[in-house]
C-alpha cells in the first residue's frame, strides 16, 4: 500500500467513523511497518493536541446558563414577531405588484400608445426584485438539513478511554444454552458512573453498524459496545476447536497455522514479503470496529525492535515473544489489552 | 413533537458559548447570541437537533462578523480593554499571561480562512465529519485535509506570535 494521505490520517486519528473496518485495517497495518507515515501520524496527532490546547486557552470568562424555561418563554414573542412580518410582507407585496402590474402597464402601454411601433418591454426583473421573498429564518437550506442525516455514522467517544483487558475482565464461560443477552453484562458504567442508557442514544448507530455479537465455531467474542468496555473472550473452546476452525478457510495452512489469538474471529490473512521472507498478517476482530493485526517479525526487522513498539492515543504496536516467535501486535487499542492478547496467542 | 429541545439546550448550551465567543470574542455576546439561536431553534424539528443549533450559529455568527467589520468599534474597544488591562495590572503576571495568551489565540484565528476557521471550531464543539459536511456543504473527505490544515496553521501562527512577544 501506499502512504497514508492527510486526509485519511485525519479520519483516522478524529476516529469519526467515516472510516470503513477495512480501512481501518489497511491504515494499522500501513502504520506498523512504515515509518514515515508513523512519524507522520504521530505529527499530525501531537498537531491535533496543540491546536486544541490553544483553543482551549480562548475560552469565555464566564458561562451563566439560563433555564430553558426562559429561553422556550422568549420563542412565542419571536413567532408573533414572525407573524407580524409576515402579514407586513404581505401587504408590501400587495403593495408591490399593484406597483408592478402599474409600471408594467405603463411600460407596455405607454409606447405602444405613444408610437403603436415598440415592441412591448418586460417588466419581469422588477417584478422579481420587489416581489422577493422575505428571508424569514430559513437560515439552513432545505436541501442542506435533508443531509443532516439520522444515520449518519456514530461519532466514536472523542477523548476516549480504550479498552483495556484485565486479566480478570476476561469473564468466564456463561453456562452453556444461555443466549447472548443472558449473558451477564460487565462494565455497565463509566468512570464518572454514568448509567449506560446515557450512552445508548451514541453507541446505538456504532452498534447497528457492526455485527452484535461475533461468532466464530463454538467461540462467542462480546462486541466492544464502548471501548471503556474490556474485551471479552467467551466460550473459548480447546486447542482442536480452534485448529478446527482454521481448517475451514483455505488462506490458512492447518498444518503451520500462523500465530493468532484463539476464539477472537479472523478477518484477514494476508502475506506480505519482508527482508526477503514471506510474512503472514492475521487481523482479528476483537470488538465493534476494532482489530488487531499480528506479524511475525524476523531477520533484520528484530534488530530495530524499539523503533517497532510505539503508543499513542489511538493506535498502539507492542513486539513480544511467542514461543519462539518474535511478533508484533497492532491495533487501536490499549497497551495493556494488546499485552493480555498477545500473552494468549500461538 | 418528539424533540426534546431541553435536553439539548442542556448538553450544548456552554459548547456554544464557547464557539461563539472564539467567533465575537465577548463573554456576554456570545451567550445572547446562544440564547437568540435557541428561540430561533425551538419550532423547528430538525434530524440532528445539534447540527442544526450549530448551524444557525454559524450564520449568526457571520452576519455578527459582518456587522462588526462595518463598525470597526468592537474591535478597537476589545483592544483598547486588553491594553489598558496590562496597564493597570503590571504586577497580576498571571493574569497579564492569560489575557496576553487569549490575544494570541484571537490573532491566529484571525490568521485562518473562514472556511477553515468555522470547520475547526465545529470540530472543537464536538460536532463530527458529517455533521460539519453537511454544514459546510464540504466533502467528508475536505473535512479531514480542511482540519488538519486548520490546526497546523493555527499552530504554527500561534506559535510565531508567542516567539515574538518572548523576543520583545
Amino acid at each position: 500500500m501506499s502512504h497514508v494521505d492527510d486526509s485519511t490520517l485525519s479520519a483516522y486519528l478524529d476516529a469519526d467513523g467515516s472510516l470503513s473496518d477495512a480501512d481501518i485495517i489497511t491504515i494499522e497495518n500501513h502504520l506498523a511497518k512504515c515509518p514515515t507515515c508513523r512519524q507522520n501520524f504521530e505529527a499530525t496527532r501531537r498537531t491535533k493536541e496543540r491546536a486544541a490546547s490553544i483553543l482551549e486557552l480562548s475560552g469565555p470568562s464566564h458561562i451563566a446558563k439560563p433555564p430553558f424555561a426562559e429561553i422556550s418563554a422568549r420563542a412565542p414573542e419571536r413567532g408573533e414577531h414572525a407573524r407580524r412580518t409576515q402579514l407586513f410582507s404581505l401587504r408590501r407585496l400587495a403593495v408591490a405588484a399593484t406597483v408592478v402590474l402599474a409600471v408594467g402597464v405603463g411600460v407596455y402601454a405607454g409606447p405602444r400608445l405613444a408610437t403603436r411601433a415598440l415592441p412591448p418591454t418586460p417588466s419581469e426583473p422588477a417584478a422579481v426584485e420587489i416581489a422577493e421573498q422575505p428571508r424569514g429564518d430559513a437560515v439552513i437550506p432545505a436541501e442542506a438539513q435533508s443531509e443532516i442525516r439520522a444515520d449518519a455514522p456514530a461519532r466514536q467517544s472523542r477523548n476516549r478511554t480504550l479498552a483495556v483487558i484485565a486479566a480478570d475482565s476476561v469473564a468466564p464461560p456463561p453456562p452453556a444454552g444461555r443466549t447472548r443477552s443472558q449473558v451477564e453484562r460487565i462494565g455497565l458504567q463509566d468512570a464518572a458512573g454514568v448509567p449506560e442508557r446515557a450512552k445508548l442514544r451514541e453507541t446505538a448507530p456504532a452498534l447497528a453498524r457492526a455485527p452484535a455479537a461475533v461468532q466464530m465455531d463454538q467461540a462467542r467474542v462480546e462486541p466492544l459496545a464502548d471501548k471503556r468496555e474490556p474485551v471479552r473472550l467467551i466460550d473459548c473452546p480447546e486447542e482442536e476447536s480452534f485448529l478446527e476452525a482454521l481448517a475451514g478457510r483455505p488462506d490458512v495452512d492447518a498444518q503451520r497455522p500462523p500465530v493468532m489469538i484463539p476464539c477472537l474471529p479472523i478477518v484477514s490473512v494476508t502475506f506480505e514479503e519482508s527482508a526477503g521472507k514471506q510474512v503472514t498478517v492475521v487481523t482479528q476482530q476483537v470488538g465493534v470496529g476494532e482489530f488487531v493485526t499480528l506479524r511475525v517479525l524476523e531477520g533484520d526487522e528484530v534488530a530495530e525492535l524499539d523503533d517497532l513498539s510505539f503508543e499513542s492515543d489511538s493506535i498502539n504496536t507492542i513486539v513480544a515473544r511467542v514461543g519462539e516467535l518474535t511478533v508484533q501486535a497492532t491495533g487501536r487499542i490499549a497497551v495493556d489489552s494488546l499485552r493480555v492478547l498477545l500473552r494468549r496467542a500461538r | 413533537m418528539g424533540l426534546d429541545w431541553a435536553a439539548v439546550y442542556n448538553d450544548t448550551y456552554e459548547d456554544l458559548v464557547r464557539f461563539l465567543h472564539r467567533q465575537v470574542w465577548d463573554s456576554d455576546r456570545a451567550q445572547d447570541l446562544a440564547q437568540e439561536v435557541f428561540v430561533r431553534v425551538l419550532d423547528k424539528e430538525p434530524e440532528n437537533p445539534r447540527a442544526f443549533v450549530f448551524t444557525v450559529a454559524v450564520n449568526l455568527a457571520r452576519d455578527e462578523a459582518r456587522t462588526a467589520a462595518r463598525r470597526k468599534k468592537h474591535l478597537t474597544l476589545l483592544k483598547n480593554e486588553t491594553e489598558l488591562r496590562q496597564e493597570m495590572t503590571p504586577g497580576l503576571d498571571d493574569e497579564l499571561d492569560v489575557s496576553h495568551r487569549h490575544d494570541s489565540v484571537r490573532r491566529a484565528l484571525a490568521e485562518l480562512n473562514e472556511r477553515d476557521r468555522e470547520t475547526l471550531l465545529l470540530w472543537d464543539a464536538g460536532l463530527d465529519y458529517a455533521e460539519i459536511a453537511a454544514q459546510s456543504g464540504l466533502s467528508l473527505r475536505s473535512v479531514g485535509t480542511t482540519l488538519a490544515r486548520a490546526r497546523k496553521r493555527l499552530v504554527k501562527v500561534y506559535d510565531s506570535l508567542e516567539a515574538k512577544s518572548v523576543a520583545r
